[in-house]
């Protein structure tokens, strides 16, 4: 090692090297036992971690949110045992943003992945990256689903994807992409073969702590279900919202050609699959005896509509399309398991959190805040406004827009000359009445857009 | 000629090629505005019924107005060239609604290629095709009728018509239109990035 850094002091560093050898020697030194750098859990050894990402899973979908239909025992186990964060939302509510935004703690305008077709940049730094130079052993297993070329992802030891449909996958006998070599499945089900393949990643022996981020294409459209789950709700009978139809203005931009009752029918048949999974690799946790000693995560990348403001899908800064389920289950560091927190959480904040955890210090810009504070001590206060953005994502006809989310208000601009949306969160939580011409509204007014201003020029949420 | 029952008395040019795809665009009007309004409405069960049975038939009549259309005109006399623009008017209007919505959002030139999105591609390819299909079967009752033994039924343009709708169908329904949708994807980029 010492030979390979006096070559490499001859030539140009990269960033890259720089931390692997900064990291190393660290490590060489003992330096990590410092205060600065200990594990958040106060333990000597640092924990493994599974970062679980789901695919368009709405916050309130959940058996233990009380959703009359849907059944998620693996999901609740989690949050039974764990944290369940009932305000956690997404910077930007969709796949691609949010996906390189979990990967980096940063914002849209900062990773550069605005919508769905610009590219993931090279450059940017994923946390998977920096477990990696501090000894972890690493993983990606699942939808990468970010545009441009097949990624040279850093640190990354096992990394198994798809790119087939523009990166979406397919549920069934979908080709995957396991170490840069095109694999056919061995399973059938997508969500099934992620699982397996995330089973043998942490069923390893190995010397070192794991880091997995195993991320299923369930539940995006088009939620096909595997056939044991097929029908299970054919007669359920289905919550949709008041301002619902069947066809939620498909002949207004809506681009899914099927009756909403399908479609959400399918959704919950396809959620309760996602969860029997997530109950597989609990388990073998259990069978190996390292649950406790392992982070889990589970998350949704950004909300969903299913007919509220006359809308299906995502994007809007709506409540719908911006929250997600937001659990974390570490008895090492949570000591009031089952808790609801009710603090305001972003998904830019899992980099900054994992990386605590993990003892690693957080030495580049990162626009999230570790959530290791409050997962300690429920008394800890969270942010008190944080900024949405949405950038233009064709062909979907939804207008780039800005949105400041206090606790109380939410308002929102459009810069293609739309009129502005002013929401009281509290006397109106479905946000159906705009309030921003109410004197109420112009008396608050300025402070949300001045605060607005401010973070759209770069200030911290 | 003069045996011709549709010829012997021509009607109008308003009769035969203007009032069928009136009626029928009055009758889009209508459900539109009832559609759009019914979000308004209430009463939860109205509302249901009102959204549920007039989108319905509203998107119905955007995809397959073809059928009423086309018919209406044929026996009313109508030449082929009027039959076709009447038949595709409602399919026609309803794109170009999408193409200025979309204007809203994007460039003239990607509200454009808009049209090429599967929901809107296939509508026309659709109505393009029902003409097809209309014309045979009106041919075959037109046959029917005394005095018109020498009506020919099959005839290519028709036949054309029916091909291209299925060929496109398969083409973009394949794999439930996924392919298709991410091909849409790539040639937009090409394009427009």
């Amino acid at each position: 090692m010492a030979r390979d850094m006096l070559n490499t002091l001859e030539t140009d560093l990269t960033r890259r090297q720089i931390l692997k050898y900064l990291g190393g020697g660290l490590v060489s030194l003992g330096l990590l036992n410092l205060p600065f750098s200990k594990p958040a859990s106060g333990a000597q050894q640092r924990p493994n971690i599974i970062f679980i990402l789901s695919d368009d899973h709405r916050w309130d979908m959940l058996s233990c949110q009380n959703h009359p239909v849907v059944q998620t025992p693996n999901m609740d186990r989690l949050a039974r045992e764990g944290v369940l964060f009932e305000n956690a939302f997404v910077t930007t509510s969709l796949c691609s943003p949010s996906r390189a935004s979990f990967l980096t703690g940063q914002y849209a305008h900062n990773h550069g992945v605005r919508n769905n077709m610009t590219p993931w940049d090279n450059a940017n730094v994923t946390f998977l990256e920096q477990m990696k130079d501090a000894g972890y052993d690493t993983g990606f297993i699942g939808k990468w689903h970010m545009p441009g070329r097949f990624p040279r992802l850093r640190g990354v030891d096992r990394f198994v994807t798809f790119t087939v449909d523009g990166g979406q996958g397919r549920y069934f006998h979908c080709p995957l992409i396991v170490d840069g070599q095109e694999t056919d499945s061995r399973k059938p089900y997508i969500t099934e073969e992620l699982t397996d393949y995330a089973l043998d990643f942490i069923s390893q022996k190995r010397q070192h702590p794991f880091c997995l981020y195993l991320s299923h294409k369930a539940v995006h459209y088009q939620f096909i279900p595997p056939p044991e789950f097929d029908r299970r709700y054919d007669d359920a009978c289905l919550p949709l919202p008041g301002e619902a139809d069947s066809w939620v203005g498909i002949t207004n931009g809506n681009l899914y050609p099927q009756p909403l009752g399908a479609l959400y029918r399918n959704y919950c048949e396809c959620l309760d699959a996602l969860d029997q999974q997530i109950g597989r690799l609990i388990n073998r946790l259990d069978e190996i005896g390292m649950i406790d000693d392992t982070v889990i995560i589970y998350v949704g990348d950004n909300g969903f509509f299913f007919g509220e403001h006359h809308q299906i899908d995502k994007r809007w800064a709506y409540e719908e399309s911006i929250r997600i389920p937001f659990i974390v289950r570490y008895p090492g560091l949570i000591r009031d398991p089952g808790r609801r927190a009710g603090q305001m959480v972003l998904n830019i904040d899992l980099a900054p959190t994992l990386l605590e955890i993990a003892g690693i210090p957080t030495n580049r810009d990162i626009d999230g805040r570790s959530l290791v504070a409050i997962l300690k001590n429920r008394e800890t206060p969270g942010r008190d406004a944080w900024l949405y953005e949405f950038f233009k994502d064709y062909p979907y006809s939804v207008p780039e827009q800005f949105a400041l989310r206090t606790e109380r208000f939410k308002y929102i601009e459009f810069p293609c000359g739309r009129r502005p949306e002013l929401y009281d969160l509290v006397n109106d939580p479905q946000e159906k009445h705009n309030i921003i011409a109410t004197p109420g509204g112009q008396s608050v007014l300025p402070e949300l857009k001045r605060r607005l201003d401010g973070l759209k020029r770069g200030s911290r949420p | 000629m003069t045996d011709d029952p549709r010829t012997i008395k021509r009607p109008s040019l308003i009769r035969r090629a203007i009032l069928p795809p009136a009626v029928i665009t009055l009758v889009m009007i209508v459900l539109f505005v009832t559609y759009y309004t019914s979000w308004e409405v209430a009463n939860r069960s109205l509302h249901w019924f009102l959204t549920d049975l007039v989108g319905m038939a509203y998107g119905f009549l955007i995809i397959f107005s073809v059928i009423f259309v086309y018919p209406c005109m044929y026996f009313m006399g109508a030449g082929s060239q009027e039959r076709v623009v009447g038949a595709l008017i409602i399919p026609l209007m309803w794109m170009a609604k999408e193409v200025i919505r979309q204007c809203a959002f994007f460039t003239f030139g990607e509200s454009l290629f808009y049209l090429f999105m599967p929901i809107h591609f296939n509508i026309l390819t659709i109505s393009i095709g029902l003409t097809g299909t209309c014309e045979l079967i009106c041919r075959s009752i037109d046959r029917l009728r005394p005095g018109r033994p020498q009506v020919k039924i099959i005839t290519p343009l028709p036949v054309i018509a029916i091909a291209i709708m299925l060929a496109v169908l398969v083409f973009t329904l394949y794999d439930g239109g996924a392919r298709y949708f991410f091909l849409f994807g790539d040639i937009y980029q090409l394009l427009f990035r």
